[in-house]
């Protein structure tokens, strides 16, 4: 077997393990590790498939951003990482009809599908194109998305921010 | 490609490897010798003859056969994870720092890209340490560690951000080839660093930022001995301890190096074609990076610790400003000239 | 804006200029001194170890006594008649056996106050420092030099001599007894006495009181702490020819202040003594005192040869010191003395001796030998001298 190969399984493995570990750990700092490892997983994934950006970027976002913000969220919050989250399940008959629904209609469209299979090569590149793409084609939504960012963020700063009632 | 095929990819992914656990041996018996010669000491005198060279591996034996142990309120998994992951995200940077003109673990485009991201693994395991040791000081350690590194990467970016755009290129072996060769002047290197004034400034900029990055004095908030009882390493013995200090050893000289790279010309000699090619180059690499550890060292010995806010008013009030200011000077330089 | 560029500004500059500092201090030489192998010199009276030549010992306990922490502890007997120990370098006549000498060094404080009274110098600080041990009890250095089976020997002897002494004492004491009840009316010996000195503790060292006929020793006293009780044991002191006893006088001192010397033999400290040919003014001045002893006022310190005075305190020089009896009475031609109350007025110190009490002989002039004050209250004489004294 190839070691790609085995890199594959593995990283996969790691990956929908620590999902399914996620969802069901009580502890809510766990499952964000948990959260942690399956961004990886499919960061690796995304190497494995000569996305060296993309999966760069899943680590820096995700993984060096997204996550610290839950985790800071979490343990900020009072007892959130203290105490273990109280899970109840609600809903079980409605839930398990329209999730088994669910299931097998995706299990269906993978199974019927023709997947395109492509031939393993190095890309040479990826930046270049994906710069110039960004920049070139779909610089109006790479910008719309920027300003929508700085929205955010200065929307943040002002509910943040206590504002003074008498000026 | 088989098992036997992928052997020598292993030697050679282990290179960096090698040169870490020797620096990082070296460094801490240099820390030690700076600490002491700076504050009049001898430092580390006995072991090993010649100015106690073979202290660091005295240690290394004592800290191996220390007891490992774990709280019995820790989170065992995390606990034990976290030090491994920290070591694992320094060394898996290393992959794209060109050592030499013949080594470099992987030539990928997107090369400074890619350490930035996998160093924010830094910050997940500190986090991770500081929470599963159960122990108020590790998670006030932690979450020191996680603001700070968090608010320092903005600057960092922004400095290494100004290099990549006179450099055009990602790819951290194209910036060393191209700062190759003396400048238009004749007798400076053509380093990054002298061809642009702003890139002074960007440099002062990326430096302060990698010591905060690296938890160093006079940002080593996170691990203060004296207020935090060394932070997020509180509960850690033993080899997990040293797993903690190799990783932080490691990520210094990967911030340094990463700044010889960027600043210094990376393996270039700076005497022109002199002392050139892949032997020399990986000296004179290691020797610059060194030398930043060195400032790193001085650094440490000299200043204080900041207080928090202090810290979080220089990244937030002084560096990103001025590094966003600096950024865009650095491009109206390079479109002009 | 300004203000913030020299704010940034002053940050720099002292961030170099420490910096530089340091730099500075990495290439300038270190001030480690490589222990083991390299090894700094003690200053002269580095205070390291304490260190017994016991040859030289005459067994006087004095250091045992000023000791403050109790760590010396010293263990005597009587040589025989017949017996010469010799003599120390200093020509101190060696009278007693050291059978035990034994320094507790887990105890000692280095206060060194145990190496000035000693007379023949023969108590020390050496200069080492390396005897840390595991196990306290090495510590403990022995410095006597006798085996078992002498002490044995030597304690044997004593004893024997001691009981034929104590019973030609007795009958002696009671015919002093009878003699001395017909003579005076005056009970009490009058011995310038005790001198309530500055408080300083004058350290009366045992003197030789010499210059009388006979043998008269003095007795190293132990001064003990209440201020101007001087007590005569007039009950033993008389009666017994020749020998003068010195009474102990009680000092009440404030530490550190007069120290008698007995190499001098002369200086008596703290407690004024009305010595007799001494003590000017008062008529009839005692007699029957040799002409030696002599009063030093209160806080003298008298150290032959070193003489060191503490500031404040009268340096009495033996032979000079003058007490000034005020009212010292004595009864001339009678051999015993009417215990007066000497006041001696030491230029700076004030001795007021509480009481002098000569110790009469019997109808010989007796010098009390010399009354020594010590610092340390409570302190009973050690039993040779007892036996020497309590003649």
């Amino acid at each position: 077997m190839e070691l790609t190969t085995l890199l594959f399984y593995f990283f996969s493995l790691l990956t929908i393990g620590s999902a399914i570990f996620m969802v069901f750990s009580k502890n809510i700092v766990h499952a964000a590790f948990a959260l942690m490892f399956t961004l990886l997983g499919v960061a690796a994934l995304y190497v494995l498939l000569f996305a060296d950006f993309i999966a760069a970027t899943q680590i820096l976002v995700y993984v060096g951003g997204i996550l610290i913000l839950i985790l800071f969220g979490v343990m900020l919050t009072t007892k959130g990482f203290t105490d273990n989250l109280k899970t109840l399940t609600t809903n079980l008959r409605p839930v398990s009809v329209v999730m088994t629904l669910v299931a097998a209609g995706m299990i269906y469209v993978l199974l019927t599908t023709t997947w395109p299979v492509a031939e393993i090569a190095e890309p040479e590149g990826t930046i270049t194109g994906l710069g110039t793409l960004l920049l070139k084609e779909y610089i109006l939504p790479f910008q719309v998305t920027g300003v929508l960012l700085l929205v955010a963020i200065i929307g943040a700063l002002l509910m943040a921010t206590k504002v003074k009632h008498q000026q | 490609m088989t098992w036997l095929e992928s052997l020598p990819l292993a030697v050679f992914v282990m290179i960096p490897l090698v040169i870490i656990l020797i620096y990082a041996l070296f460094a801490i018996w240099m820390e030690r010798k700076v600490a002491g010669f700076i504050q009049d000491r001898l430092g580390p005198m006995r072991v090993g003859g010649w100015h106690g060279w073979a202290q660091s591996f005295a240690d290394l034996l004592k800290l191996i056969q220390k007891e490992d142990i774990i709280p019995a309120e820790a989170s065992k998994f995390l606990f034990r994870f976290a030090p491994f992951l920290m070591f694992a995200a320094s060394y898996a940077a290393f992959a794209v720092i060109p050592f030499s003109s013949a080594y470099m673990g992987s030539n990928i485009d997107i090369g400074v890209f890619y350490l930035l991201a996998i160093t924010s693994l830094l910050t997940i395991s500190v986090i991770m340490a500081g929470w599963a040791s159960n122990n108020k000081w590790s998670l006030l350690g932690a979450m020191r560690t996680a603001a700070q590194m968090v608010s320092y990467e903005v600057p960092t970016i922004m400095a290494v951000l100004s290099v990549i755009i006179v450099a055009g290129s990602l790819n951290l072996m194209t910036v060393t080839e191209m700062q190759s060769g003396n400048d238009t002047l004749g007798f400076l290197p053509n380093w990054l660093i002298f061809q642009n004034p702003f890139l002074l400034v960007a440099f002062v900029i990326f430096f302060i930022s990698i010591l905060a990055e690296s938890h160093r004095v006079p940002f080593d908030l996170p691990e203060s001995e004296s207020e935090l009882v060394a932070g997020f390493q509180t509960e850690y013995s033993g080899m997990r301890w040293a797993m903690f200090m190799l990783a932080e050893y490691a990520d210094m000289l990967l911030l340094s190096l990463l700044g010889a790279v960027l600043f210094f010309g990376g393996w270039n000699s700076p005497f022109g074609g002199f002392m050139d090619g892949p032997i020399w180059g990986f000296f004179w690499f290691m020797f610059k990076g060194m030398i930043l550890v060195f400032v790193m060292m001085w650094i440490r010995w000299t200043l204080p610790r900041y207080r928090v806010d202090q810290l979080m008013y220089l990244c937030w009030s002084i560096l990103i400003p001025l590094s966003f200011i600096n950024f865009v000077l650095i491009a109206l330089w390079e479109m002009l000239f | 804006m300004v203000h913030s560029f020299k704010q940034g500004w002053q940050t720099l500059k002292s961030i170099f200029t420490g910096m530089g500092i340091t730099i500075r201090h990495f290439f300038g030489p270190s001030v480690t001194l490589q222990y083991p192998d390299e090894r700094d010199v003690l200053p002269k009276l580095a205070r390291s170890k304490l260190f017994v030549n016991i040859d030289d010992c005459i067994g006087c306990n004095l250091c045992a006594r000023a000791c403050p922490v109790n760590c010396i502890d010293i263990e005597t007997v009587k040589a025989g008649a017949d017996v010469d120990l010799g003599k120390t370098s200093n020509g101190s006549q060696k009278r007693l056996w050291i059978s035990r000498f034994v320094i507790d060094m887990a105890k000692c404080m280095y206060c060194d106050l145990c190496t000035y009274p000693c007379p023949t110098d023969c108590i020390y600080m050496v200069q080492e420092y390396e005897y840390s041990d595991f196990n306290r009890d090495n510590l403990v250095y022995k410095f006597s030099n006798l085996t078992p089976e002498k002490i044995a020997e030597v304690k044997e002897t004593a004893r024997i001599e001691a009981e034929e002494a104590e019973k030609k004492k007795a009958e002696e004491a009671a015919a002093k007894a009878a003699r001395a009840s017909k003579a005076s009316d005056s009970r009490p010996s009058s011995v310038p006495g005790a001198a309530r000195g500055i408080p300083g503790s004058a350290k009366g060292i045992p003197g030789k009181a010499k210059g009388i006929p006979g043998a008269s020793k003095g007795v190293p006293g132990k001064a003990q702490g209440i201020p101007g009780a001087a007590k005569s044991i007039p009950g033993k002191a008389k009666g017994i020819p020749g020998a003068a006893k010195g009474v102990p006088g009680k000092a009440k001192s404030i530490p550190g202040t007069a120290k008698g010397v007995p190499g001098a033999a002369k200086s008596v400290p703290t407690a004024a003594k009305g010595v007799p040919g001494k003590a000017k003014g008062v008529p009839g001045a005692a007699k029957g005192v040799p002409g030696k002893a002599k009063s030093v006022p209160t806080a003298a310190k008298n150290v032959p040869g070193k003489a060191k005075s503490i500031p404040g305190t009268a340096k009495g020089v033996p032979g000079k010191a003058k007490s000034v009896p005020t009212s010292a009475k004595s009864v001339p031609g009678k051999a015993k003395s009417v215990p007066g109350t000497a006041k001696s007025v030491p230029g700076k110190a004030k001795g007021v001796p509480g009481k002098a009490k000569g110790v009469p002989g019997g109808g010989a002039a007796k010098v009390p030998g010399k009354s020594t004050a010590k610092q340390v209250p409570g302190k009973k004489p050690p039993k040779e001298n007892k036996d020497n004294n309590t003649d």
